[in-house]
């Protein structure tokens, strides 16, 4: 499979777990842990003929949270040139299109994508800024798909 | 709007400096903060224990250590508020603050603690992070997010 270029005015998802977000007074904030990765290079789905939003969390516990992906590339302001000192069209933080086929190791997911850092930004700490941008998006939109039981700050702190 | 952390300045018998009052004495308070951070110390006790993303054991002890540090600055200058914990892919342990927009993160890792204090999405302009220097001293970020 090919592929495609992830339109800005695209929505993503990507699954929360218990523990990766708080709710105060039936607000829920979304943890920057949310977002972790060990590759730094966080996953999420892109809208999928044939594929449900749910498809995207791993238990009913996991609530879905979503972005968008001109908002992700907003979140840099840096300019990526090439060596003539032009700038390119490339995003300092992009959305990336990386469907998962016939992979051994996981289940076929056409819909995956990733957000990815360009190399020029990447340093130490570019990572967790990246995370709290995302997690700070994602909870601009609340909930896309519930926890079946979310889990209460206070009850979590116990 | 009451969020994850509520402070509230009207709470503090204490003088700007730090120093305590003369009603309250050293036994008393180190009593307090202990019985104010066994639910912490039990959180981290439930991220050790976690099947998944376990902190490393040079992140606890990091995290343990600077737990009394936070706790007597914020009691100086606010009220204590109990940090949101969870750990990050690379086994740190991670404090969480909200407040309003405004929002204070700290890493422990292996290496020196780190802070970042976020205000909003764009990494280079609404983000400032760096280590925690001076001997963990927190007041300009509790300052910060107070304001």
């Amino acid at each position: 499979m090919q592929p495609t270029i992830v339109s800005d005015c695209e929505e993503l998802y990507r699954s929360v777990r218990p523990g990766e977000y708080v709710i105060v007074e039936e607000r829920t904030i979304i943890s920057a842990s949310a977002f972790n990765d060990r590759e730094r290079k966080p996953s999420v789905d892109r809208k999928w003929e044939g594929r449900k939003i749910e498809e995207t969390r791993k238990s009913s516990s996991d609530g879905i949270v979503k972005i968008v992906a001109d908002d992700v590339r907003k979140t840099s302001s840096v300019g990526i040139f090439d060596e003539k000192g032009k700038r390119t069209s490339e995003h300092a933080v992009d959305v990336v299109h990386r469907p998962i086929v016939n992979d051994p190791d996981q289940a076929d997911n056409p819909a995956h994508c990733q957000i990815e850092c360009h190399p020029a930004i990447e340093k130490d700490g570019s990572f967790k800024r990246l995370k709290e941008a995302m997690a700070a998006l994602a909870t601009r939109h609340g909930w896309v798909v519930a926890p079946e039981a979310p889990v209460s700050y206070h009850e979590a702190t116990k | 709007m009451t969020i994850a952390v509520q402070l509230n300045t009207a709470q503090s018998s204490r003088s700007w400096t730090g120093s305590p009052t003369a009603s309250q004495s050293g036994a008393t308070a180190g009593i307090d903060r202990a019985n104010s951070l066994e639910p912490e110390y039990r959180k981290l006790s439930n991220l050790i224990a976690s099947s998944e993303d376990r902190p490393s054991e040079g992140a606890v002890e990091s995290a343990v250590r600077f737990l009394p540090i936070i706790f007597d600055q914020s009691k100086r200058l606010c009220a204590w508020s109990p940090p949101h914990m969870t750990v990050s892919e690379s086994g740190e342990v991670v404090f969480e603050w909200w407040r309003g927009f405004k929002k204070i993160t700290l890493y422990f890792g292996e290496a020196a603690p780190e802070f970042l204090k976020v205000w909003g999405t764009d990494i280079e302009t609404e983000m400032d992070s760096g280590e925690l220097k001076e001997g963990w001293c927190l007041t300009s970020l509790l300052l910060w997010r107070d304001s």
